[in-house]
C-alpha cells in the first residue's frame, strides 16, 4: 500500500486580528477531524514577517495555502464554511 | 497536427488559464465582500517589502486580554507615576481613574509595606521583582501579590501585574482555624479515652476486693454449714459460687482490657517463638487436659510490647483450647511469614518496611463467617453459657493489642471445622 504523503498547509495571518484567530481555529479543527495525524500546519504571521507575503503571492489575509499534495491551492478568508474549505482543498470528508 | 489544430489547442489552454485566474479573483472579491478578510499585504513597488494593513489592530487580542482580565495591570514610569491602568486595577484601588493615572503608585501602598515595596521597585528597575505587599485601599489594608518587570528598552516603564490576595488569605485563616479546632478536639478525645481507661481499671480493681470477700465467706459458709443445708440450699450455694466466679473472670478480663489501653508503649525486639513458648508453658495444664496437639513454626522477630503480645497469644490459644469439638482431638498451628513491604489490601496500615503475618488456626467448633467482624466486639459472645464459658472480652483485648502495634487482625471461620486468626503488624 502506497504511504500517503503528509499534507503540508500554510496559514498566513496578521497577528491576532479576529479573522486570523478564527481561521486558525477552523483549520486546526478541520485537519484534526478529516486528516487526523496526516498533516502539518505552518503558521506565517505577516505582521512579524511581511516579506513572506511575496512567496505565495498573498494579498488578502487570512489565506490558507495547500503546498502538499500538489498542485498548489489557495483559500482566502476565515475558513468558516467547512464544506467550501474541504472542496477547495480537495479533502475527502470523514463523516463521523 | 495542423496549424489550425495547434492554435485551437493554445486557445483552449489560454481559456483554461483565464478561467482559473478568474476563479481566483472571484474568490478574493467574495471573501472581501463577506467580511472574511481583515488584513491586506500591500506592495506598491515590487522591490520593496509588503506593508501589512489591518482593519482591526493586530494587537486586538492582547488589548482585550489586558482590558478584561481579572488582575490589576498597570504601567508606571521610573519615578513610580502610573501611566496606564486597566479596569481591574481601577476596581482594586477603588478610586476614579483620574485619581489613579498620573499619580504615584506609592500612594496606594500601605505604609507597613512601603520599605519593602521601595526595595522591590529598585530591583524591578534593573529587571524583575515579585512579592507580597499590602495595598492601601481607602482605610483598609489589603494583601496583594505584585509582579513587576522593567519594559526597557521597548518602553521606559515598569509593567506591573497585581493579584488581590484578600480572599485567599481569608480562606487560609479559616483553614488554620479548622486545623486548630481539630487539634483541640483530638486532645479532648485523647484525654477522655485515658479517663475512660482509668475508670475501667479503677472500677475493676476496686470491685475485686468485695468480690473476694463474697467468695471467701461463701466458701466458709459451705465448709461450716453443709451439714445444716438442705439439698436446695446446697444448690443455691453452688449457684452463688459460680456467679461469683463468673464475676471474677469478668473483672479480671476488664482489667486486662484497660491495661491494654493504658500501658506505656515500650517496644522491645522480641523473638515470637519465645513468647509462644511462655504461653504454652502457662497453659500446659489446659493443653494436657484437652489432649491438644500444638504445632509451632519458625516465627518472626519483631519489635513488640512483650507483656501485651503475650496476652494476645494467650487469649487466642486459650480460645482454641476452649472452643473444641467434643470427641475431636484439638490441633492448633501457629506460624508466621515476613513480607518486605506492606501487603496489598491492607491500605489502612502504615507504610513500613517489613510486615509480619502471624497465623493461629485450630480445628475446633469454628464460627459462621458472617460473624467475623462481631467476634472482636466488646462483650460479644457467639455461644450461650451452657455451650461454652466466656466473658466476651478476650478477642476485644486481642484487637486492642493489635491496634497498639499498628497492625490488623481478621478471623476466618468454618462452622464445625475450625477458626483461623490472621494478624499483620510491622516488625518495627
Amino acid at each position: 500500500m502506497k504511504k500517503e504523503k503528509k499534507w503540508e498547509l500554510r496559514l498566513y495571518i496578521a497577528g491576532q486580528t479576529p479573522k486570523s484567530v478564527v481561521a486558525l481555529e477552523n483549520i486546526t479543527k478541520y485537519c484534526k477531524k478529516h486528516l487526523i495525524d496526516n498533516y502539518n500546519i505552518e503558521i506565517i504571521d505577516l505582521l512579524e514577517n511581511p516579506q513572506l507575503a511575496e512567496g505565495d503571492q498573498i494579498f488578502a489575509i487570512p489565506t490558507l495555502v495547500r503546498r502538499v499534495p500538489e498542485p498548489l491551492r489557495k483559500i482566502i478568508g476565515d475558513l468558516s464554511n467547512e464544506e467550501k474549505v474541504l472542496v477547495g482543498l480537495n479533502i475527502r470528508p470523514i463523516d463521523k | 497536427m495542423t496549424e489550425k489544430g495547434a492554435s485551437r489547442d493554445r486557445l483552449i489552454e489560454r481559456i483554461q488559464e483565464l478561467e482559473i485566474r478568474l476563479e481566483e479573483s472571484n474568490q478574493l472579491v467574495n471573501a472581501i465582500k463577506s467580511g472574511e478578510v481583515d488584513a491586506f499585504a500591500i506592495n506598491n513597488n515590487s522591490n520593496a517589502e509588503s506593508e501589512i494593513f489591518t482593519l482591526q489592530s493586530g494587537d486586538h487580542a492582547f488589548r482585550v486580554l489586558i482590558e478584561e482580565i481579572g488582575e490589576g495591570a498597570l504601567n508606571v514610569t521610573e519615578e513610580g507615576i502610573i501611566s496606564f491602568a486597566n479596569p481591574h486595577l481601577i476596581k482594586l484601588f477603588n478610586k476614579s481613574r483620574d485619581k489613579i493615572v498620573g499619580n504615584s503608585l506609592f500612594e496606594f501602598i500601605h505604609p507597613d509595606s512601603r520599605e519593602k515595596f521601595r526595595h522591590m521597585f529598585r530591583n524591578a528597575l534593573k529587571g524583575q521583582a515579585k512579592g507580597e505587599v499590602f495595598l492601601r485601599v481607602g482605610d483598609e489594608k489589603r494583601p496583594a501579590l505584585v509582579s513587576m518587570t522593567s519594559l526597557q528598552p521597548k518602553l521606559s516603564t515598569i509593567g506591573i501585574i497585581m493579584t488581590d490576595l484578600t480572599d485567599f488569605k481569608n480562606k487560609e485563616k479559616l483553614i488554620l482555624q479548622y486545623q486548630q479546632n481539630l487539634k483541640l478536639k483530638n486532645k479532648e478525645l485523647s484525654t477522655t479515652n485515658k479517663e475512660l481507661a482509668s475508670f475501667v481499671y479503677i472500677a475493676s480493681h476496686d470491685l475485686q476486693e468485695p468480690l473476694r470477700k463474697i467468695q471467701t465467706f461463701i466458701s466458709r459458709l459451705e465448709d461450716k454449714e453443709t451439714s445444716n443445708l438442705s439439698s436446695r440450699g446446697e444448690d443455691y450455694f453452688q449457684r452463688i459460687t459460680q456467679a461469683a466466679t463468673r464475676m471474677q473472670n469478668l473483672i479480671e478480663d476488664l482489667l486486662d482490657y484497660s491495661r491494654a489501653s493504658n500501658e506505656n508503649k515500650v517496644y522491645v525486639k522480641t523473638d515470637m517463638n519465645e513468647i509462644v513458648n511462655e504461653v504454652l508453658n502457662d497453659l500446659h495444664v489446659l493443653i494436657e487436659k484437652a489432649g491438644a496437639e500444638i504445632e509451632v513454626g519458625e516465627l518472626c522477630e519483631a519489635e513488640v510490647i512483650p507483656f501485651q503480645f503475650k496476652q494476645l497469644i494467650l487469649n487466642l490459644v486459650s480460645n482454641s483450647l476452649k472452643f473444641t469439638v467434643p470427641g475431636r482431638k484439638p490441633r492448633i498451628t501457629i506460624e508466621s511469614k515476613i513480607y518486605s513491604e506492606r501487603p496489598n489490601g491492607l491500605r489502612k496500615l502504615p507504610k513500613k518496611d517489613n510486615y509480619c503475618h502471624l497465623v493461629i488456626s485450630d480445628n475446633g467448633v469454628g464460627f459462621s463467617q458472617k460473624y467475623s467482624d462481631k467476634l472482636f466486639e466488646l462483650f460479644q459472645r457467639l455461644h450461650s453459657r451452657d455451650e461454652y464459658e466466656g466473658t466476651g472480652i478476650g478477642l476485644a483485648i486481642v484487637k486492642k493489642i493489635v491496634e497498639n502495634h499498628h497492625g490488623m487482625v481478621s478471623a476466618e471461620g468454618k462452622l464445625g471445622e475450625g477458626a483461623t486468626f490472621n494478624i499483620w503488624f510491622p516488625t518495627n
